[in-house]
């Protein structure tokens, strides 16, 4: 039987990580509710902007937009958002499986593939696995700003009107409920027409078409904006629910870790009693 | 008399930067101001960069300074979508300054869209400019 001093040594090793993943998944729990705030937030937004759009569009009749026009596809890109850290369970993991799966589905179209990845966990993992990454954002915390997402979404609207990408789609954990966040990937470039929906006699200033080519690509950065806000708030549940099993892990660990510990004290009680006594017995 | 007010959001995709009731909402237009009352008739307007102001039945009322967007008006419901939108205190004039010669600087490269999209910009930098200036409480502008 191992010895009790060495059985000690790991009890308090292991108390030690419960402490410390107790902390984390609080910290998670305060993050995550500042981040689903957040998501929260955004969404009476994206409602108006959709329905607005919506109303425009049967308002403005025939339209054309670069954003809109779907055309043959040669080169596309994927963006993948995960995060920077890791010690959230699967989250990085499914982020990196479903964004390989994508590459190989775009691959065997025969098409061009041009790879971005936010967060370095995933980043690390795929360039491991030899992966060629065109580009990496390290720069999204917790707390994506509108104004960083713009930037990237931006950037890649650009690329699109300049022909350099034919599609985007985007890879990210969808919060679907408390419980359950998937990998999924929704593509944001081009534009899905929007289903008009006869609106309101509005008087329009200047005309429903101009506001509507405004408002396309502020539709577009939104879907990117939401992905972000969906992932850092799947990240923060991801976080939590893999810091409480690992705290009720170390927890029922230092219970047994206890027990084994009484019994190798006792045992070595035992040990010496009985030679004390045999001891005594060989003397008389 | 809260038969002649008008339920004001204005939406940014962070959250919403106000709501609340207002007889008189001011927003900034492409080209130039627009004010709602009670009863208007419905409308969608696109936004430029200037002074969104919110007026209520007694006082001072709120300002805000936002850049593109659009205003939704439909029963007595005025929404307001912006992607950014600042409170008048957030501004300092000295920083605006310096914003405003820093858009004036740049220089336009190629297309006609480059020298549209630094328009905006200088008359985005121009009116928060004049809207900090008027804040600090000088007048020349």
């Amino acid at each position: 039987m191992a010895k009790p001093r060495a059985i000690l040594k790991r009890r308090s090793s292991i108390q030690n990580i419960a402490k410390i993943t107790k902390t984390m998944q609080m910290i998670a729990t305060a993050k995550f509710k500042r981040a689903n705030d957040r998501a929260v937030g955004a969404r009476p937004y994206t409602d108006q902007l959709t329905a607005l759009i919506n109303e425009l569009s049967s308002a403005a009749g025939e339209f054309q937009h670069p954003l809109l026009e779907a055309r043959e596809p040669k080169r596309v890109a994927v963006l993948a958002i995960a995060s920077n850290r890791g010690l959230c369970g699967g989250y990085n993991t499914n982020i990196v499986k479903k964004t390989a799966q994508v590459r190989q589905g775009i691959l065997d179209r025969g098409l061009d593939l041009t790879l971005e990845v936010s967060g370095k966990k995933p980043a690390a993992v795929l360039r491991f696995q030899k992966v060629p990454i065109d580009k990496t954002y390290l720069h999204f915390e917790d707390k994506p700003t509108f104004e960083e997402v713009n930037e990237v979404a931006t950037d890649f609207m650009n690329r699109y009107e300049a022909g350099e990408i034919d599609e985007l789609h985007v890879v990210y954990t969808k919060f679907l409920t408390a419980a359950r966040q998937e990998a999924v990937v929704e593509k944001v470039l081009p534009l899905e027409p929007p289903e008009g929906k006869e609106g309101r006699d509005y008087l329009y200033h200047p005309d429903a078409a101009s506001i509507l080519r405004d408002l396309l690509p502020r539709s577009v950065r939104l879907h990117v904006f939401q992905a972000f806000l969906d992932a850092a708030v799947s990240e923060q549940t991801a976080r939590m629910v893999a810091m409480k099993a690992a705290t009720d892990n170390a927890v029922e660990m230092i219970k047994d870790l206890t027990m084994l510990y009484n019994r190798s004290r006792q045992t070595l009680i035992t040990t010496e009693l009985s030679e004390i006594i045999g001891g005594a017995a060989a003397l008389e | 008399m809260s038969d002649n007010l008008l339920k004001v959001a204005v939406i940014t995709p962070e959250g919403a930067a106000f709501e609340g009731e207002a007889t008189t909402v001011v927003v900034p237009a492409f080209d130039g101001e627009v004010a709602f009352l009670h009863n208007h008739a419905p409308f969608v307007g696109a936004l430029g960069a200037g002074e969104l102001r919110v007026i209520p039945e007694s006082g001072d009322g709120q300002h805000f300074f936002l850049q593109g967007g659009v205003v939704r008006v439909a029963d007595n419901e005025i929404a307001i979508l912006a992607e950014q939108v600042e409170s008048l205190d957030a501004l300092d004039v000295e920083a605006e300054q310096r914003r405003l010669a820093e858009v004036l600087g740049t220089p336009v490269i190629g297309s006609l869209e480059a020298l549209d999209a630094k328009q905006l910009a200088v008359d985005a930098a121009r009116a928060r400019r004049r809207l900090a200036d008027r804040r600090a409480g000088n007048s020349n502008s």
